[in-house]
């Protein structure tokens, strides 16, 4: 017996039922005028719906013709791109996925183990958000990376499925929400470190705070097990992670942003002429992003070997186990951000004074951005730009930090 | 036409071509799909990519012999997947996101200042439905991008003969979030 409620009629409306039943439905309108309204008012409710819903579909501008997709399938399958520009622009997009990634909250432990395979998986990057929170970044080393490797572990899928679920309990606290501010000074009064500000900078155009996260995880150990086993890497994690979680603590960290939303952000701002620039009409690509927090930190079972597990990670990445030994000795596991650099892509990493720090400069050979990182007085920097804030312009910022 | 469950069985066995026959069929609706709930071309692209290459590799993931399977097996997927970009999203800190773009398209906030910046309708209707339950987030992209109520079951996991309420129910909670937010641009209806 079909029942004249909502459902029926709203499926009525949208052709889903059987013959018999829509004959059915439609016998029953025609004795009854309240029905016949309720199915006016549904039929409303769904146009006023879908009129809201419209502006989500693409345009003309934004379809993507499916001949140009599978072959662009069937090139990803093959292993070659159908045209070299392609290529390129996939191996960009690549490095662009690893510098986007390269974050002061980046900051990791377990993860020389978690943190290389889990950039290596496209469905897995979610989770690897998880770990990236994890190191305390005392220093930065950078490891070059061939990407042939990543592609290499991208294809297995037994090791995809097991980082899946590697994390057998993870909980949250804080979720480090974020919170815009009008000028610095507003946001210093929320954040629990003296803000340091860039020399020569005019006000920024964007200011935002994100509160500090904690987040415990409960790794699934034989299941990272697993994932070392397949990876052919030599390593026995410590049952200690069975029952032991780790904790990783991301404190709050505040954002510097200009040259960012003109249209909306800086129409009522004064030009006050940073090397003569008209920030009111910079383009969105053209901006800097300064971000500053103390260091991350994280804590794990005493007995976790950092350095077997960097050198395990370093392994996965492609290195040989004799080199990974050699580079892994040169790190300390225990409080430095491994940033892997693909070795083939357009992009120089060198290493940088900051007021007698150390900093790591990545800088895209073709000048479209870069990126850099230094830590001073227990604090982690991060600066980035593009365009008219180049390799030497961040540079020249990073050193009149105050 | 060469149903979806015959062509599923002839790629489960190693035949390319049915590959492409499914590619062909339904690319263009993940597409749509993943396009309304990602804002923009590039990434639904590569998330389609990913879904169609996750099948092509391992086929077998797909179980039952029903049309439905593979329909269903796509879209939550494509879902799946496109949830997780977004959340990877939300996570990076890059500047050219994080500030050019002011938030994330289903950003979970409710800030004054993040409904201010939703500047566009595009932005408005990803921010109401960031606020959403994702199941009715879901019903409602999958149902709006033509998807069959039987499809939209198999996707989410209901049952078909539910899809009409829950369609109803989540529509209204659509508007209702949408009118609250958005006060002004919404006639009292």
């Amino acid at each position: 017996m079909l029942k004249m409620n909502d459902a029926t009629l709203r499926a009525f409306l949208d052709g889903a039922l059987s013959p018999t039943q829509m004959a059915t439905v439609e016998a029953a309108l025609a004795e009854d005028p309240q029905l016949q309204a309720r199915l006016d008012d549904l039929r409303q409710e769904r146009e006023a719906a879908a009129a809201l819903l419209a502006p989500l579909a693409p345009d003309t501008h934004h379809l993507s013709p499916t001949s140009a997709a599978l072959k662009r399938f069937k090139s990803t399958v093959s292993g070659k791109s159908a045209n070299p520009i392609d290529n390129v622009t996939e191996r960009m997009n690549s490095m662009k996925q690893f510098v986007k990634q390269y974050q002061p909250a980046i900051i990791g432990l377990a993860a020389a183990l978690v943190m290389v395979l889990m950039f290596s998986f496209v469905p897995v990057r979610a989770l690897a958000g998880q770990f990236l929170q994890i190191f305390r970044v005392q220093g930065v080393v950078v490891v070059p990376v061939d990407t042939a490797n990543l592609e290499g572990l991208e294809g297995n899928e037994n090791l995809e499925v097991l980082l899946e679920q590697i994390a057998k309990e993870a909980e949250v606290l804080g979720e480090g929400e974020e919170q815009t501010f009008d000028s610095v000074s507003d946001a210093a009064t929320a954040v629990p470190f003296t803000v340091a500000e860039l020399g020569g900078m005019p006000v920024a155009d964007g200011v935002m705070v994100s509160s500090e996260m904690t987040a415990r995880v409960l790794v699934d150990r034989e299941l990272a097990q697993a994932v070392l086993d397949a990876a052919d890497v030599e390593l026995q994690l410590p049952r200690s992670l069975d029952d032991t979680p780790i904790i990783i603590n991301r404190p709050t960290m505040l954002g510097q942003a200009w040259g960012f939303d003109p249209g909306e952000m800086k129409a009522d701002r004064p030009d006050d002429g940073y090397h003569g620039r008209d920030h009111a009409s910079a383009e969105a690509r053209d901006g800097l992003l300064f971000l500053q927090m103390p260091a991350p930190e994280i804590q794990y079972p005493d007995d976790l070997d950092l350095n077997a597990l960097g050198v395990a990670g370093l392994q996965m990445l492609g290195y040989s186990e004799a080199e990974a030994i050699a580079l892994g000795a040169t790190i300390d596991w225990a409080n430095t951000l491994v940033l892997p650099i693909p070795t083939d892509t357009n992009v120089d990493v060198t290493q940088v004074d900051i007021n007698g720090a150390t900093g790591q400069l990545v800088n895209e050979r073709d000048g479209e951005g870069a990126a850099l990182t230094w830590q001073s007085g227990g604090m982690t920097y991060f600066l980035t730009g593009s365009s008219e804030y180049n390799a030497d312009t961040l540079l020249e910022l990073a050193r009149s930090v105050r | 036409m060469v149903s979806d469950a015959s062509l599923l069985g002839q790629l489960q066995t190693g035949d390319d071509a049915a590959f492409d026959v499914i590619f062909e069929r339904h690319y263009e609706r993940i597409y749509g799909v993943l396009y309304r709930l990602l804002g923009n071309r590039a990434d639904a692209e590569d998330v389609a990519q990913q879904v169609f290459l996750k099948l092509y590799r391992s086929p077998q993931r797909v179980r039952g012999g029903a049309d439905l399977n593979l329909v269903g097996w796509l879209y939550r997927v494509a879902m799946n997947a496109g949830y997780n970009t977004i959340r990877s999203r939300k996570r990076r800190h890059h500047w050219s996101e994080q500030f050019a773009r002011q938030w994330w398209p289903f950003s979970s906030a409710s800030d004054p200042a993040q409904l201010a910046a939703a500047r566009d309708d595009q932005d408005r209707v990803r921010l109401v439905l960031g606020q959403m339950k994702d199941r009715d987030a879901k019903l409602l992209l999958l149902r709006h991008s033509g998807l069959a109520y039987k499809e939209i079951a198999a996707a989410l996991g209901v049952a078909p003969s539910s899809v009409g309420s829950l369609l109803t129910r989540a529509e209204r909670t659509f508007r209702k979030q949408y009118q609250q937010a958005f006060p002004d641009l919404v006639d009292g209806g």
